[in-house]
């Protein structure tokens, strides 16, 4: 016996929904009132409107979700860019130069404190925007956010991008504020402007974000000016993985570890229940 | 055997009239022949966990290159999608000959079933919880065996641009399978749609390319980006003790959430599974991005509300 079907399946749903609700018909002009056009907004920046490192036309299309996301995760860890340098060196040498563009470690998005309370990272309107040249080809493309704040955990091991922090140095009665940055292609250190330290970025494992924007992470085949949005400041995305993070960030409760060589660090904040670190 | 009710569809020809996205998961219309299985097919089919359905896609191909699909936004600027494809046999790609592939096979078969679950949490109190279950097959693809379960998808994007351009992008997924992904749905009290699930995603090769039009862009073409050994696994929530739910709200909104992780429920949280991804090449042409790979990922608690754009 054969028998023929016509079956309707949904993959997203994985063609389940156990529930037992009740549908009702939809008139057509109920139909027209429904949009959801103001969820997602699509944006395009015109060749030549965003000067580019020399002198390509690159033209930017950005898809934004309205979305408020509140977020409280772990992640192990995060590496990008691993086996491949873009200036062209490699460790043949000895050198001992970082074999990742970006390599984070025991990454906490949030925090839980001593009452068992999750306090959540929170995410406003995620973006992605492409890049593409004068012929449509896409040179890169870069994942960013309108707004972050929260705390996040983090050990640094190896990191490409444009990163400011001001770390809080506390100091007994006193404290001060070290105006820190970092700005190259695998850096594993952040620079002080006030004493000229050289810190390791791996010591700012607590880090908060208060109205930070501006603050993406992309992937480009070549330098790339992106579109600056917000009021962070921003610099020219080189080639490969680069994190631009540069507003609204503190490393809070610094301590000094020694004097000679000067080093200073803060603890990880506290991302999971007692008893299961 | 567990099975009380199993069907096995054998020699399957399916036609599918639309296929909308991929990871968005959205098809599909299908037109298929059923065989009637004998008593010793039948037998040999486990349907894994209490009754269930159990069926496998034999031979199947599909195209859709008359779907059209417009999102059309305040900007002005639509997003067209079109052209979407898929083809069940790994070695088939767009423009080829078209062949048919399997999804499940009578060991593995894709299944639907009605699973109760339970749990004792850290003060004693005891769960439990009667699920439908969806699962893509659990084995489909075994290694080196390449006509198992792999299949290829594709989309093609139109993007107007206000400038009076159009551009195409290509999303192409090659030597693709969502083997062991599965969804657990339940009816919450309250309304809407508790979840739980992994997504467990295998391509040999995903290709995305650009280009304006009448550039005829093409497989493999150079200016194609291009990730080789993508594996994307996943866990969404869990159905006893960290539930997700999709709701809508008052002002027509999507609410996803996967509830917050307790310490009633963290002892079982911290020992299950957790997330990761990995690409093993991104490369542009020439140029090379390398390896790139996140690793335990443990979503303790995440909220999802859209709200429209200014």
């Amino acid at each position: 016996m054969r028998l023929s079907i016509t079956t309707t399946l949904s993959i997203f749903a994985l063609a389940s929904s156990a529930s037992f609700a009740e549908l009702y018909p939809m008139t057509d002009i109920d139909m027209a009132k429904q949009s959801g056009k103001g969820v997602i907004e699509v944006s395009e920046t015109l060749a030549g409107q965003v000067a580019q490192p020399g002198g390509i036309d690159v033209s930017f299309t950005r898809i934004t979700i309205g979305a408020d996301i509140d977020i409280n995760a772990n992640i192990n860890r995060l590496v990008l860019g691993e086996g491949v340098r873009q200036d062209g060196l490699d460790n043949s040498d000895n050198a001992d130069r970082a074999t990742a563009d970006i390599d984070f470690a025991n990454i906490s998005l949030g925090t839980i404190d001593s009452s068992g309370i999750v306090h959540d990272f929170k995410i406003v309107d995620p973006y992605i925007e492409f890049a593409r040249n004068n012929t449509g080809d896409l040179i890169g493309f870069r994942l960013g956010f309108g707004e972050v704040n929260g705390t996040m955990g983090v050990e640094i091991k190896t990191l490409s991008g444009d990163v400011q922090a001001v770390g809080q140095l506390s100091l007994g009665l006193f404290s001060i504020d070290l105006d820190s940055s970092a700005h190259s292609v695998r850096e594993d250190d952040i620079t002080d402007d006030l004493l000229g330290l050289d810190i390791d970025l791996g010591n700012f494992q607590n880090m908060t974000f208060t109205g930070t924007n501006n603050f993406y992470l992309g992937l480009q085949s070549t330098a790339i000016n992106y579109p600056k949005l917000g009021t962070g400041a921003q610099g020219t995305a080189q080639s490969g993985f680069w994190l631009n993070l540069q507003d609204g960030v503190t490393s809070p409760g610094l301590g000094l570890d020694s004097i000679f060589p000067i080093s200073v660090s803060n603890e990880h904040p506290i991302n999971r229940f007692p008893g299961y670190f | 055997m567990n099975t009380l009710l199993t069907v096995s569809l054998v020699i399957f020809k399916i036609f599918m009239n639309y296929l909308l996205s991929l990871i968005i998961f959205i098809p599909l219309s299908t037109l298929a022949e059923l065989i009637p299985i004998d008593d010793s097919g039948l037998s040999n089919v486990d349907g894994q966990n209490g009754p269930a359905i159990g069926f496998i896609w034999d031979d199947v191909y599909a195209t859709g290159e008359n779907i059209k699909l417009t999102l059309d936004f305040d900007s002005g600027i639509p997003l067209v999608f079109t052209d979407f494809y898929w083809v069940g046999h790994d070695s088939a790609r767009k423009g080829d000959t078209v062949y048919g592939g399997n999804v499940g096979s009578y060991d593995d078969p894709f299944f639907l079933n009605i699973q109760e679950e339970s749990i004792t949490l850290t003060d004693g109190e005891n769960l439990s919880r009667t699920t439908l279950v969806t699962a893509f097959p659990e084995g489909t693809y075994k290694g080196s065996d390449l006509d198992a379960g792999k299949m290829d998808l594709g989309a093609l994007m139109t993007l107007e641009h206000a400038s009076g351009n159009t551009d195409e992008t290509w999303l192409l997924f090659n030597g693709m399978h969502l083997d062991g992904t599965y969804l657990k749905s339940w009816a919450p009290e309250g309304g809407g749609l508790a979840m739980s699930g992994e997504l467990n995603f295998h391509a040999d090769e995903l290709t995305f390319q650009t280009a304006t039009v009448n550039a005829a862009p093409s497989n493999n073409s150079n200016t194609a980006w291009q990730i080789t050994g993508f594996d994307l696994y996943l866990p969404i929530g869990q159905t006893l003790y960290q539930p997700a739910t999709l709701t809508i709200s008052e002002e027509q909104q999507v609410i996803f959430e996967i509830a917050a992780v307790n310490s009633n429920t963290a002892a079982a949280f911290y020992a299950a599974p957790t997330g990761s991804v990995r690409a093993e090449n991104i490369s542009l042409n020439d140029w090379n991005a390398g390896t790139s790979y996140i690793e335990g990922i443990q979503l303790q608690h995440l909220k999802v509300q859209t709200h429209d754009l200014n």
